[in-house]
């Protein structure tokens, strides 16, 4: 099976064996590619010890950290043929990765979403409602991972509806003359998780108003560190929106801008999936040898669709623990895994940084 | 948020009456302070850096400082003294208030509201043997207190000290010079520094095992145990070669993989390890001086060196990440000893050749040069200052 075949395909419908097979050659063949279009990216391969061999597994792929892309800019395509930059959602004064998409690239993680998408939504395009506002694509300064997301999920639809307007304030309006014009119809409900949260959920309650969506199905993702910190649990998260909005199907799903498309979206068993587009490593902090199942570990992310930047294979900042592989009760193959969370930035010794706190 | 206002030991405004340095009142508080650690040590395991402390100010080497400074010259501390000492090393503050009490005066001492446990626990041993009657006049002079970095009560007592005593970096130092002060008050500042470490290959080759590991230790001691990231530890290592090249290199790796032996109980957890990582890679990628990467697990790195760069005190790895370079130490040395460089420590050399070259080269950087295992020992001379000079005045009477 060639690489790009896996587009066509299935997405949970490779079996472990086949799979790793199948990264192990191409991720061995897209190393390769990146150390003959990328400096920087052959640099780290001659410079790091145990680095790349000619044929590898797909656990020996060599990974680079996540933060180097917000370093530097590394690209295997020559500047004319930047289609697209995205850039990650850093919080305010922290640095934002920058990654360098092709048409081609662009094109292979919209098609690896929306396959992902027509597994859990199936393929009949829905009327989105999108938990943001309209201005997040205007304004290209913050045109970061939200944007990105936002545009992404449009693929699923030519109906679009922000619930947001320009100030972040509900336009429960605009909403309800939406969700008029599609009664009865089963509808697409996407947001960023903080966002859902706090301009969604907590509007509606501050109104006292609730909503029809009893049909509709809710993909959030993001990231849990600002709900964390408000201690939502994401059994909470669920439960308190349904109140407010009738939403039933609430699915979170794990990515990043690094890799965009091949996104990890969460059955109705609560687990994350890794789709035929990508795969996950849980690795040990010791030394970085991998994870057994339930044990806890720092987030790799594999995946053969990026050509133009040397991302295929990313060691995140976030831990999780992997759950299992091809046995989900929910039926689809492929690993399944819970995050834990961002990794702790833990204070570590030293004395230059006294007047802290 | 703000951090409420506590006042974790001592009194919450100390008397500023200068008084003679190494006075015996302060000298038998710490005795018995020194004691009364010693004696909490053997009830409940104590951590480590506060055992250390109590060490330090044990009877013995406090009469050994003193001598230091019977020179005939009339010595009386300023008044009041405030430090503003890191938060990231444990029990700093305990050092710095001594030192300002040994010089003679009032301590004023703000610590961080996120400070370590370490630190809180020293402060309730200190706090109870200052609310014995006996030490009633040392605890007049005392005030150990927790506040938010930006509180008020940081620029007051800036305002009303006769010195300060900052660690923590440029930047610290940079923000709390905006600040008034009086006129004559003196400021004893510690900036960012880097410190390295020199091994003589030929020595290395002559020890014995058991002395080759317990070298490795100390070394482990000199720099993990901070975290690799005070400035006093080492981050890179300046081999003295050996007669042939094949021997350097066997010695270094035994080197490296003793130190990893010795460093075997060191925690990486998940944040250290992505942290050291990344910059590993970054190294790897940018670093055109960087010709061999080793790496020991995620315990530790190293990264030779192809020749000394020119920014070679911004090297900051920490948490075990070490650079190295090989080449004899005479024609190497003042590459590294840029304005930033403050501790070298040692194996298989000569003292007094080390001091002499700094000396007779003029170099800019270089302010303590000790064994290696002696990179933490906190002296009253530090970072190039002799600290009870600059915190007493000196009354002269001469003609």
């Amino acid at each position: 099976m060639d690489c790009k075949c896996i587009l066509t395909g299935k997405p949970y419908a490779l079996k472990k064996d086949e799979k790793r097979q199948l990264y192990g050659t191409w991720l061995t063949k897209l190393t390769n590619y990146h150390r003959n279009h990328c400096g920087p990216y052959a640099r780290f391969l001659d410079q790091m010890p145990s680095s790349a061999n000619a044929v590898m597994e797909e656990e020996e792929i060599p990974m680079l950290p996540v933060g180097v892309f917000k370093d530097m800019e590394l690209l295997s395509i020559s500047p004319q043929e930047v289609f697209k930059i995205m850039t990650s959602s850093g919080t305010k004064g922290q640095k934002v990765s920058k990654i360098f998409l092709d048409a081609d690239t662009a094109k292979g993680q919209q098609m690896a979403l929306m396959s992902i998408g027509e597994d859990f939504f199936g393929d009949s395009r829905l009327p989105l409602l999108v938990i943001d506002s309209s201005e997040v694509l205007k304004n290209r300064a913050t045109f970061s991972a939200r944007g990105a997301g936002i545009l992404g999920f449009s693929i699923f639809s030519l109906r679009i509806c922000y619930a947001l307007d320009q100030n972040m304030k509900l336009d429960m309006e605009g909403i309800e003359k939406f969700l008029d014009k599609y009664k009865g119809q089963r509808i697409l409900v996407f947001g960023f998780t903080y966002i859902v949260w706090k301009y969604f959920y907590e509007a509606l309650v501050k109104s006292g108003k609730t909503l029809p969506l009893e049909e509709a199905i809710l993909v959030h993702g993001g990231g849990w560190k600002k709900l964390e910190d408000q201690s939502v649990s994401p059994v909470e998260f669920k439960e308190k929106i349904r109140k407010v909005s009738g939403i039933k199907k609430i699915h979170n799903y794990y990515g990043m801008a690094e890799q965009t498309g091949s996104i990890y979206m969460e059955c109705a068993c609560g687990n994350l999936h890794a789709s035929i587009y990508s795969d996950i490593i849980m690795r040990r902090p010791k030394d970085f040898s991998t994870c057994s199942f339930g044990e806890k570990g720092i987030i790799q992310v594999l995946s053969p669709l990026p050509h133009s930047y040397p991302g295929h294979s990313i060691l995140t900042e976030d831990e999780g623990v992997l759950l299992g592989e091809d046995d989900c009760p929910c039926g689809r193959m492929g690993k399944y895994f819970q995050v834990t969370g961002r990794i702790r930035q833990a204070q570590i010794r030293g004395c230059s940084d006294t007047y802290e706190g | 948020m703000r951090d409420e206002i506590k006042c974790l030991a001592g009194v919450e405004i100390p008397a500023a009456i200068p008084w003679e340095p190494f006075a015996a009142p302060v000298l038998e508080f710490l005795d018995q302070l020194s004691a009364a650690i010693r004696k909490e040590s053997k009830e409940n395991r104590l951590y480590e850096e506060i055992a250390a402390f109590g060490f330090w100010c044990r009877r013995s080497n406090l009469n050994a400082f003193r001598n230091r400074y019977e020179d005939g010259r009339i010595r009386l501390g300023r008044g009041l003294i405030f430090h503003i000492p890191a938060t990231n090393v444990p029990v700093l503050f305990a050092y710095s208030l001594v030192i300002g009490l040994l010089a003679g005066n009032g301590c004023v001492v703000r610590i961080s509201g996120r400070s370590q446990t370490q630190d809180l626990k020293l402060c309730d041993i200190m706090g109870a043997l200052l609310n014995r009657n006996e030490h009633r006049t040392i605890k007049e002079r005392i005030s150990v207190f927790t506040c938010s970095r930006d509180d008020d009560r940081v620029r007051m007592w800036l305002e009303q000290c006769d010195g300060t005593v900052i660690w923590g970096g440029d930047e610290t130092i940079t923000s709390i010079r905006c600040m008034p002060m009086k006129p004559d008050a003196v400021q004893v500042m510690f900036p960012d520094r880097y410190s390295i470490c020199i091994l003589d290959v030929e020595h290395m080759k002559k020890i014995q095992e058991e002395t080759f590991k317990e070298l490795a230790h100390r070394f482990y001691r000199d720099t993990y145990a901070m975290d690799q990231n005070a400035c006093s530890c080492p981050r890179f290592v300046l081999w003295n070669p050996g007669k042939n090249a094949l021997q350097t290199s066997l010695i270094q790796k035994k080197w490296w993989k003793a130190v990893a032996e010795a460093a075997s109980d060191y925690e990486i957890t998940a944040y250290k390890a992505t942290s050291k990582y990344e910059f590993l890679c970054s190294i790897a990628m940018l670093l055109d001086e960087a010709v061999g990467i080793e790496c020991y697990e995620n315990l530790l790195y190293t990264i030779m060196l192809s020749k000394i760069p020119g920014n070679v005190e911004q090297l900051r790895g920490n948490c075990g990440i070490f650079f190295e370079y090989a080449g004899n130490w005479r024609s190497i040395l003042s590459q590294l000893a840029v304005r930033q460089l403050q501790t070298v420590t040692y194996y298989g050399l000569e003292k007094q050749d080390l001091t002499d070259y700094v000396v007779q080269h003029h170099l800019y950087g270089i302010h303590r040069v000790v064994p290696v295992g002696r990179a933490m020992d906190m002296d009253l001379i530090w970072d190039g200052q002799d600290l009870i000079t600059m915190l007493s005045r000196q009354i002269s009477q001469e003609g």
